[in-house]
């Protein structure tokens, strides 16, 4: 167990995590340089474009120092919030951290929120300035952030470059002089800890655990403890670049369990197997079941697709349990799925998977947080879609998620993103200097807004020089109102919203507009209303189409014609027909996209 | 999409029952470059006699592409009245040569500029029987504007002589010109009128891409005229020429009874045509072939033997999406009883839905058997009609 040595990295989106984790491979031998392929941690061909990290994984590395052998484990976190709790418990299995900061870049939110994570659950961290080698490096001004931050010494900083490989080897010695090796009683009943699980279409659910104590058997009678449920441990073993199936895997060691779990709702991220002869007495804490943030609905662009959807749907979730999806019906759009996601790239995500990986074809609508509505006459429930929205004569009040948002960015934005904050329905409660420089902003601002179309404005405001993170902190009651919109007079449900009274009236305005662009010109006029109840708050009118016609059409221009119309019908089948009215696959998202 | 021999191909596959068959002839040779006109053509006419050469050399490499009695032959261009009484001789005198040809429409484009007394009596010697002359405008500012090579005196004078020297004419004319006001169009419509010719095509200026007026469009030197005007010209059009006995069988035409043009109406109705001359299309079967659209290149081919002609087969989906594209251009329609058996039952029930949507909305209309436009919806032609384009 004194060789084991379990760590995670921390680090912003672009600071170079994958990288350097592929170098540390590299060093220790875990693969050739023939195997690289960057970033190889990160197999979903989708994390791969997007360049970030969606499911985390682990990797075992055999190390020797001073003719002693060591264990490594490296656990690889997600970089986005909206998989924070994944990255907790995958901070929950290890001992140390490597906190890796991009040398030009400085420290961004989102490292400080997961090193903020990590120093909670005790774990040493080994300060990384990475990127080293750019010539904009300004490694002795980070350096100053990291020591304000963490408060070690200067020279306990490393410096590293992913690209070049130096300072790996300096790394991994630290690894083991500086994080300790795991604590834990190997004579006591087995407790291991579920950081991780991965779906694969052969071997069904792989979940990836730490022994915390005593030791996991090949073909024994485990338990998982949330879910209650036993299954035979048909395989276990470590992770190297492939699976490597053991016998026995004991205290402070990571590996893998196949117990032809075909679910992935049965194997939850942070809970707790143990044997069914000998259970530990409780679970490790902190196990929660991750709740969906955000929810929107999918419909399939025709509606003979619904049942290809619903079984889409149904192998998504196998491997990203996550996902929560029921049945819907919308006026507009008919069926389809009321979707639970656990932030909008996961919905991103899902979208494009479903896209890919399934070839449908699907809309989906505006997003919404989940609102708590209370009754006058006592009732209370959760409004998960617009079409929820209580009846205004039985509302009692409405209650709406808030987060608490960290920001940081330059002197020079602050203003721009306080407006845009504030804008938001955001409040500021505090301010902090990180250097004369840099500046911590933190606000309380209700999650719908972020919903919208935060990301983009706070990217364009502060030009890219600003990273975000929030942590939901309950709810607060709101005067919200839904907002419908209407085409020819008819309500297209799927297009409603739930806003803020005072926002509503520029926000219908500014829908309108956008539809009005994105709504083709038809062959009669197109009336497009916003309204709240029955009280019509914008209007714009789609003028109706009056020529469109080929004059000549003899010999050759047939062929040319042919193909000419055959493109126009090819675009319209992103479209959906609600009413007479043919409306694109991305009108629906157009809240997200004004300005 | 590839470049084909058509030598290459058994005889069989381009032979069909078919009664009749067209020839089309390009003649790619123009005077001046009109404003708007995007075909194939050439100013300079010091290749012509090489080009008649080619041409004549091209009727015999295609001797075989048609099997059925040739009944309409059009000289279209450019400007066919290029040419001279002998070399149109010349070229009908091949096709009769290589082809069973039963004349009924021969057909010849002219500019009024060329129809001379003289002209007129040498063409009364070959075998075309009908004019179809390019009017365009009865405002000489306009005919300016076109960069045509005539007067609007010209134009009455030369049909008035095509008349009297025994032809069929039919005349072009253009609206939704820029700025175009309904008077305007109105007094055309009457002079086009009182010249009683038995066809009229009156075609909606387009905004055609690497022309002249496409360039003073883009430097905002002229606009073009705004859809609800065009649209309103269309309509007059048709109501005008309605009233005074013209039928409008087709989206740009209208005739006196029985005077409907025979060989435009064949690319309507899927009969067979050998397109000859460079850029010239051709349809047989189920293929589509077209010449290079370059007057040195067609000569050099041709004149090595070779056909320089690409072809393009086209699949069920598009000659069942060409059908009814051409058919629903057309007063007569389109017979929806003999798509039946051309269709996958799932494709047609789809097709009848389709139908019927459109029906309620207004945009077809049905007696029995047979689908047409309305007239009032002819001008949204094209995005009706791509409502029943098959895609997969």
């Amino acid at each position: 167990m004194e060789n084991i040595r379990n760590f995670c990295i921390i680090a912003h989106i672009d600071h170079g995590k994958s990288t350097l984790a592929d170098r540390l491979l590299e060093y220790t031998n875990t693969l050739t340089k023939q195997q690289m392929q960057a970033q190889v941690l990160d197999d979903m061909d989708l994390e791969r474009e997007r360049g970030i990290t969606i499911k985390s994984h682990a990797i075992q590395m055999d190390y020797t120092l001073d003719g002693k052998k060591y264990v490594l484990n490296l656990i690889d976190t997600p970089g986005h919030v909206d998989f924070s709790y994944e990255v907790s418990r995958s901070i929950a299995a290890c001992e140390g951290a490597l906190l890796i900061v991009d040398a030009a870049q400085g420290i961004q939110a989102q490292t400080i929120s997961n090193l903020y994570l990590a120093l909670e659950h005790d774990l040493t961290i080994i300060p990384v300035l990475n990127k080293i080698d750019l010539p904009s490096a300004e490694p002795e001004l980070v350096k100053d952030q990291i020591v304000d931050l963490l408060g070690c010494k200067r020279e306990e900083i490393m410096a590293a470059s992913g690209k070049t490989g130096m300072g790996v080897h300096e790394i991994l010695q630290e690894i083991v002089h500086r994080i300790p090796s795991p604590k834990g009683n190997p004579k006591a009943p087995l407790k291991a800890l579920i950081f991780d699980s991965v779906f694969n279409s052969f071997r069904g659910i792989i979940a990836y655990f730490k022994v915390i104590e005593g030791e996991i058997k090949s073909g024994e009678n485990v338990k998982f403890v949330a879910t209650d449920n036993e299954y035979i441990a048909e395989e276990i073993g470590i992770l190297k670049l492939e699976k490597l199936p053991q016998k026995t895997i004991g205290t402070g060691n990571v590996g893998y369990i196949i117990t032809g779990i075909k679910n992935a709702k049965e194997v939850k991220v942070g809970d707790t197997i143990t044997t069914v002869e000998n259970p530990c007495d409780e679970a490790i804490a902190g196990f929660e079941d991750v709740k969906p943030m955000v929810f929107a609905g999918i419909y399939p662009v025709d509606t003979e697709d619904y049942e290809e959807l619903r079984s889409s749907m149904e192998k998504l979730q196998l491997n990203d349990a996550s996902l929560v999806f029921e049945p819907e019906s919308s006026a507009a759009l008919g069926f389809g799925f009321r979707c639970g996601f656990l932030g909008m790239l996961h919905m991103e995500i899902i979208q494009e998977r479903l896209e890919r990986e399934f070839n449908m074809t699907v809309i989906t609508t505006v997003p919404n947080v989940s609102y708590k509505a209370f009754l006058t006459n006592g009732d209370q429930y959760e409004i998960h879609n617009p079409s929820d929205f209580p009846d205004p004569s039985k509302m009692d009040r409405i209650e709406e998620p808030y987060i608490k948002a960290q920001i940081i960015t330059k002197a020079e934005f602050i203003g721009a993103i306080m407006t845009l904050c504030i804008n938001k329905r955001g409040v500021i409660t505090g301010q902090n200097y990180l250097t004369t420089d840099r500046v911590e902003l933190m606000f309380e601002m209700p999650l719908a807004e972020i919903v919208f179309d935060f990301y983009d404005k706070l990217k364009s405001v502060s030009k890219g020089y600003a990273s975000f993170d929030y942590h939901p902190i309950g709810y607060k009651t709101s005067d919200l109102v839904k907002l419908d919109i209407r085409l020819n007079g008819e309500p297209v449900d799927a297009l409603s919203a739930l806003i803020h009274r005072d926002h509503s009236y520029t926000f219908g305005k500014k829908i309108c507009e956008k539809l009005k662009e994105l709504i083709t010109r038809q062959q009669f006029e197109i009336i497009i209303q916003a309204s709240i109840g029955a009280k019509i708050i914008a209007r714009e009118t789609v003028k109706a189409i009056r020529k469109d016609v080929t004059a000549k059409c003899y010999g050759g221009d047939i062929s040319r014609k042919r193909k000419l119309l055959e493109k126009q019908k090819e675009g319209k089948k992103r479209m959906r027909q609600v009413g007479s009215v043919e409306i694109p696959q991305q009108a629906f998202l157009a809240v997200l996209k004004l300005d | 999409m590839q470049i084909l021999n058509l030598t290459l191909y058994p005889l069989s596959y381009l032979c069909h029952s078919f009664q009749m068959a067209g020839v089309y002839i390009h003649i790619p040779f123009c005077h001046k470059a009109c404003t708007y006109c995007d075909f194939h053509f050439s100013t300079s006419l010091k290749n012509k006699s090489a080009f008649v050469e080619a041409l004549l050399r091209e009727i015999e490499l295609r001797k075989n592409f048609l099997d059925e009695p040739v009944t309409t032959i059009y000289f279209g261009g450019g400007t066919p009245s290029v040419l001279k009484a002998d070399e149109i001789n010349r070229i009908t005198e091949k096709l009769a040569e290589n082809f069973k040809v039963i004349p009924q429409e021969i057909t010849l484009e002219a500019n009024p500029e060329d129809l001379t007394q003289d002209y007129l009596h040498s063409l009364r010697s070959t075998m075309v029987n009908r004019l179809s002359i390019g009017i365009q405008s009865f405002r000489n500012e306009r005919l300016q504007w076109m960069n045509r090579n005539h007067t609007a005196e010209q134009s009455l004078q030369a049909v008035q002589c095509a008349k009297d020297a025994g032809f069929d004419v039919s005349i072009d004319l253009i609206f939704a010109l820029p700025a175009m006001t309904m008077d305007e169009w109105q007094q055309q419509l009457m002079q086009a009128d009182a010249l009683r010719v038995s066809h009229i095509s009156a075609y909606s200026l387009t905004l055609e891409s690497k022309t002249a007026y496409a360039f003073q469009v883009k430097k905002k030197q002229v606009q073009e005229l705004n859809e609800n005007d065009a649209e309103r010209q269309f309509l007059a059009a048709h109501d005008f020429f309605t009233e005074k006995g013209y039928t409008h069988y087709e989206i740009s035409n209208y005739a006196l009874p029985g005077k409907q043009a025979k060989h435009n109406s064949s690319y309507w109705n899927r009969t067979p045509y050998l397109g000859l001359g460079p850029s010239a299309h051709s349809f047989a079967m189920n293929m589509r072939c077209w010449n290079v659209a370059n007057n040195n290149s067609y000569i050099q081919y041709i004149s090595d033997g070779v056909l320089p002609l690409s072809c393009e087969e086209l699949q069920l989906k598009d000659e069942l999406n060409e059908t009814l594209m051409t058919a629903l251009r057309t007063a007569e329609g389109l017979n929806i009883e003999t798509l039946e058996n051309k269709m996958p039952p799932e494709m047609y029930r789809h097709f009848m839905k389709e139908i019927a949507l459109q029906e309620k909305r207004g945009w077809i209309e049905r007696k029995n058997a047979v689908i047409f436009i309305p007239f009032k919806h002819w001008y949204k032609a094209d995005r009706i009609i791509s409502e029943f384009f098959i895609t997969t």
